[in-house]
């Protein structure tokens, strides 16, 4: 250990070295006796040296003398270097350097106060928030500049503190001020309101960042704005314009609609760049995202096609598919073109599509096309047929869809039981003939069971027809069968089918078996009462099968049987996380108020997804021993544990909650956990401001 | 050459075999006397290459702890056990089902309309077959509410009874007609045609796992027929007493020609056919000759 005259003498060598390595030996010296040391080391000329002296004073931690020794830098000094340096260590010390930087700023020079502003933005917590404000009443331009960027750098913390001082600032005398405001608004994704903006977007220097902010305005003025952006010489500008234009229009569909309706056309120069911007071999995704959807809001004939190819493209299928929606009918003739012909996964992509373009009139042209396309060779395109057929269909559709379900074709079976059971709730009464003709036909079982699920029984007959056939269904040797069978049985919900899933609680297949469990849960007697909850209690009680168990909990919630929470009460406690976390998750939806105790217990639990389960459903009892527990969990040893605690308790809100956020905030080190209290806090304590995050990334404004 | 052990040379040692025999017996209550050492090894030997296992003690490791274990136990238990089967084994007690049991069942349950009968360890379900036809044979039962359940401790045998297909060896003691007139031939094989199956519901069950076995529900007739020959006597004695529970009383139990209750006390009584000697729950507690317990 080097003692401290020793590293005096070597903080005072030539040897760039030797003083790297004197620094080195203050982190065995106390916080107040290298205070001094720590702070030449910071201020040397040579960078390495400054890059030690930072790790030594983030290892000697955030104590009172070192920080007192610190904000001394931020008085006036020539050494750049070594404020500079200083301004990032009372920053990385985050809210300790708060309170020791806020009672020198009164003194400090206009560079002192922005380098304090600097340390505010850098610490990340919303606890600067005051002493922002008060920079911001200085006199200095800079000094407020300074410190609105800073309130941009932690407003993501104090949305709606950040957000009432930003908007202020924009009735600023000062333009570098405002300017300091809209980027911080445009970077928080705060909604600006169009009247503060109207007058700015065409503005010299405020112009760029007033047509960003014009993208979350939400007016058609906003809209006219950017379009007559788009026609600007400068390609910054067009595509400043593009991408406001493309946000606007994918948060404010009626807009889109509207500007599209008036038939707003662009110039040659901007239609030019719009049709380059969105070609795919374009390198600018942003760009091209933007002009997809541009192009559709300007009725651009040649989008539409480009759109459609899109949907297969990762990285602008999102955009393409709201461009189509935008274009509306008109653009169907082309899609129908598409699904008839092409790659499998643009032709599945192009039906996909389909549900959102048909309008009256159109309806059995994309009937035809999808029938068709429900027997194709491609398991993608038939799939996307089924599913889609499934909502446009009509009676007719039944029978064709009813034998691929029957045929169990591989690829696309899910699909058409979903498009049969779609299509037999819309179409009860020809479902039923169609099923009552095939019910000798032992390879339709499964479609037959659809039909009967989906119509919740009284298909073939009477319920105990069904139910007699869908246990019948149970004995195939083929497992989808059975499974569809089971859940069929499920779905009628009558006791009669009770013994069928009893048995299926043997079957050779686990998907089954549980089916047949969740099944367990939903039977009930003429009179209402759960069938299976005996079951399911016995269930619960003596399995050694943890995944089993696990369901059965679950089901016992579904079987709303009052003895439920004395069955489950044991399981929250259960070794098994997977047993654990269904007892827990079921209790919290029980109505019964004596569920809280488990919870409570369960909150204790060994395992954190336990516990996190447990906070979860406490959240939602209004109960002081509930708050009391969550406000426990803000010091539970796992972090993401503390982090729900936090997120339950802005839920639970209440002013005891915040007071447990608060209290908690000065002991908590782990930024994600300071995060989710600062939004905890700002959910129960301010109403939401309008705030958006932008989905296509503004460009930055040029000044 | 390599010195890594090779499958075929992995040897089970008796303390190996103990251990292994111990976890079966207590699992699924098969027994292996210590002749069964060759056997053993022989059948297990696949598992442990197919989970790249050098000894059988850290196959034993692999049942006993991994979270795959129970799952592999069935494997195991799948290689270990006999699934020999054919219809209309063992004739004479058939006949004495058919010609005797049935008319009793069709009078005692005749107010309930519904007859409920369990093949206990049913392997490929010849015999589960055989019995929903001689029950459908019978003419007993018109419009009946029939079950016929078939439980197996093997996955594979489970499976192979729902697909319900046989080769010409599972007809080797058949009568003609019975061929003729419930199976549809075709490439793969004789198919039990679907009114016959569809009294038929199979399932996966380890006789031991008394939790498990209660989906059976109660029953009017359980044949277990050369199953527990396999059992040690303290796990024959857990499955009797489990069947008589899940018997109706009256309920008739069927075991394999060389197995008798004897040795073994419990509360059947004995029923003297013309054919065969079979057991019956007492239709009240008062009748039992003897206890359970």
């Amino acid at each position: 250990m080097k003692a401290s005259r020793d590293i005096d003498k070597d903080l005072g060598s030539s040897d760039p070295e030797v003083r790297r390595r004197a620094t080195a030996a203050i982190v065995d010296l106390s916080p107040a006796e290298g205070a001094d040391f720590v702070l030449r080391a910071l201020g040397d000329s040579d960078w390495r040296v400054r890059k030690e002296a930072s790790s030594v004073a983030a290892a000697l931690g955030p104590a009172e003398p070192l920080l007192d020794r610190l904000v001394t830098a931020l008085f006036p000094g020539d050494n750049v270097g070594l404020r500079n340096a200083v301004v990032e260590t009372l920053a990385a010390y985050g809210r300790a350097a708060i309170p020791v930087v806020t009672r020198v700023i009164d003194r400090l020079d206009a560079d002192g106060k922005k380098l304090a502003a600097e340390v505010f933005g850098g610490a990340h917590d919303p606890l600067a928030m005051e002493a922002l404000e008060r920079l911001y009443a200085d006199a200095d331009p800079n000094v407020r500049t300074a410190a609105l960027e800073a309130i941009a750098d932690i407003g993501a913390l104090a949305v709606d503190a950040a957000s009432r001082i930003l908007l202020t600032a924009l009735d600023a005398e000062d333009t570098h001020l405002r300017l300091a405001a809209l980027e911080g608004l445009n970077r928080l994704g705060i909604v600006v309101p169009w009247e503060k903006l109207r007058t700015l977007t065409g503005h010299r220097i405020l112009g760029r960042a007033a047509l960003a902010a014009a993208s979350r305005a939400g007016r058609i003025e906003a809209a006219e704005a950017l379009a007559l952006a788009i026609e600007h010489e400068s390609l910054a500008m067009f595509r400043l314009a593009l991408v406001g234009l493309a946000e606007l229009a994918l948060s404010t569909e009626p807009l889109a609609l509207h500007w599209k309706e008036q038939g707003i056309r662009l110039g040659n120069k901007a239609r030019e760049r719009l049709l380059e911007a969105m070609a795919p071999e374009s390198q600018d995704v942003e760009g091209r995202r933007a002009a997809l959807v541009v192009a559709a809001v300007v009725n651009e004939p040649a989008g539409v096609d480009l759109a459609i190819d899109a949907l297969v493209d990762d990285a602008v299928s999102r955009e393409a598919d709201a461009a189509l929606h935008i274009y509306g009918p008109a653009a169907l003739p082309r899609v129908l073109a598409r699904v008839a012909n092409g790659a499998s996964e643009l032709r599945a992509a192009a039906i996909g599509r389909l549900t959102d373009l048909v309008e009256k009139g159109s309806e059995e042209a994309v009937r035809l096309a999808l029938r068709a396309a429900i027997v194709d060779s491609s398991p993608e395109v038939a799939s996307a047929a089924l599913a889609t057929l499934g909502v446009l269909g009509g009676p007719e559709d039944i029978a064709p869809v009813f034998a691929v379900v029957a045929e169990k074709r591989q690829g696309c079976l899910s699909a058409a039981q979903g498009a049969l059971a779609s299509l037999a709730r819309r179409y009860p009464e020809d479902a039923r003939l169609t099923a009552s003709v095939a019910r000798r036909d032992q390879s339709s079982q499964i479609a037959t069971s659809i039909v009967i699920g989906a119509l919740k029984g009284e298909v073939l007959g009477s319920v105990a027809d069904d139910v007699s056939y869908l246990s019948a269904a149970l004995s195939s040797a083929d497992a989808a069968t059975r499974l569809t069978a089971i859940e069929a049985v499920a779905d009628v919900g009558s006791d009669l089918g009770m013994e069928a899933v009893q048995f299926a609680l043997a079957d050779e297949e686990r998907e089954i078996q549980l089916s047949a469990v969740r099944a367990l849960g939903r039977l009930r007697t003429k009179d209402g009462r759960s069938a299976g909850a005996d079951r399911l209690i016995e269930l619960v009680g003596e399995s050694n099968d943890p995944e089993l168990t696990a369901a059965a909990a679950r089901a016992l919630g579904e079987a709303a049987d009052p003895r439920a929470r004395m069955s489950l009460r044991p399981l929250a406690l259960s070794k098994s996380p997977l047993v654990a976390v269904a007892a827990v998750e079921t209790l919290g939806k029980l109505g019964d108020p004596g569920r809280i105790e488990p919870l409570l217990e369960a909150a204790r639990h060994a395992n954190s997804e336990v516990v996190k389960a447990a906070l979860l459903a406490l959240e939602g009892v209004h109960d002081p021993r509930a708050l009391d527990q969550l406000g426990q969990a803000l010091s539970h040893e796992a972090w993401d544990v503390r982090r729900l605690a936090a997120d339950c308790l802005g839920r639970f809100g209440g002013r005891d909650a915040a007071w447990l956020l608060r209290d908690r905030m000065l002991g908590e080190g782990e930024p994600l956990v300071r995060e989710a209290i600062g939004r905890a806090l700002s959910a129960i304590e301010a109403p939401s401001t309008a705030r958006r995050p932008a989905t296509i990334a503004p460009p930055k404004a040029e000044s | 050459m390599s010195l890594a052990s090779r499958p075929d040379d992995i040897r089970l040692r008796p303390d190996e075999f103990r251990m292994l025999r111990d976890l079966v017996n207590g699992h699924a209550g098969i027994y292996f006397g210590d002749e069964a050492l060759p056997v053993l090894e022989r059948r297990l030997r696949e598992r442990l290459a197919a989970l790249g296992l050098k000894k059988y003690s850290e196959y034993y490791q692999f049942l006993q702890f991994s979270s795959s274990g129970l799952t592999e136990l069935d494997e195991a238990i799948d290689l270990l056990t006999t699934n020999e089967t054919y219809f209309f084994r063992e004739d004479y007690q058939l006949r004495a089902f058919s010609n005797e049991v049935l008319p009793r069942l069709a009078d005692d349950a005749a107010s309930r309309r519904r007859l409920s009968v369990w093949s206990a360890g049913c392997s490929t379900g010849e015999e589960v077959y055989t019995l929903a036809i001689l029950i459908v044979e019978s003419g007993l039962f018109p419009n009946w509410d029939i079950r016929v359940y078939g439980s197996d401790i093997s996955r594979r045998c489970v499976g192979a009874a729902r697909r319900g297909i046989y080769g010409p060896s599972a007809f080797r003691t058949a009568p003609a007609p019975f061929r003729r007139d419930y199976f549809i031939e075709r490439a793969d094989g004789s198919h039990v045609i679907d009114p016959i199956r569809e009294l038929c519901h199979f399932g996966h069950l380890n006789l031991m796992d008394n939790e498990r076995v209660r989906v059976v529900g109660r029953v009017d007739a359980v044949f277990c027929r050369n199953v527990l020959i396999y059992f040690d006597q303290k796990s024959r004695k857990k499955v009797i007493d489990m069947f008589y529970e899940r018997l109706i009383p009256g309920g008739y139990l069927f075991l394999g020609h060389s197995e008798s209750l004897l040795n073994i006390s419990t509360a059947f009584e004995l029923v003297h056919l013309s054919e065969d000697l079979i057991y019956r729950k007492p239709l009240s507690p008062m009748a039992a000759r003897g206890g359970s317990e």
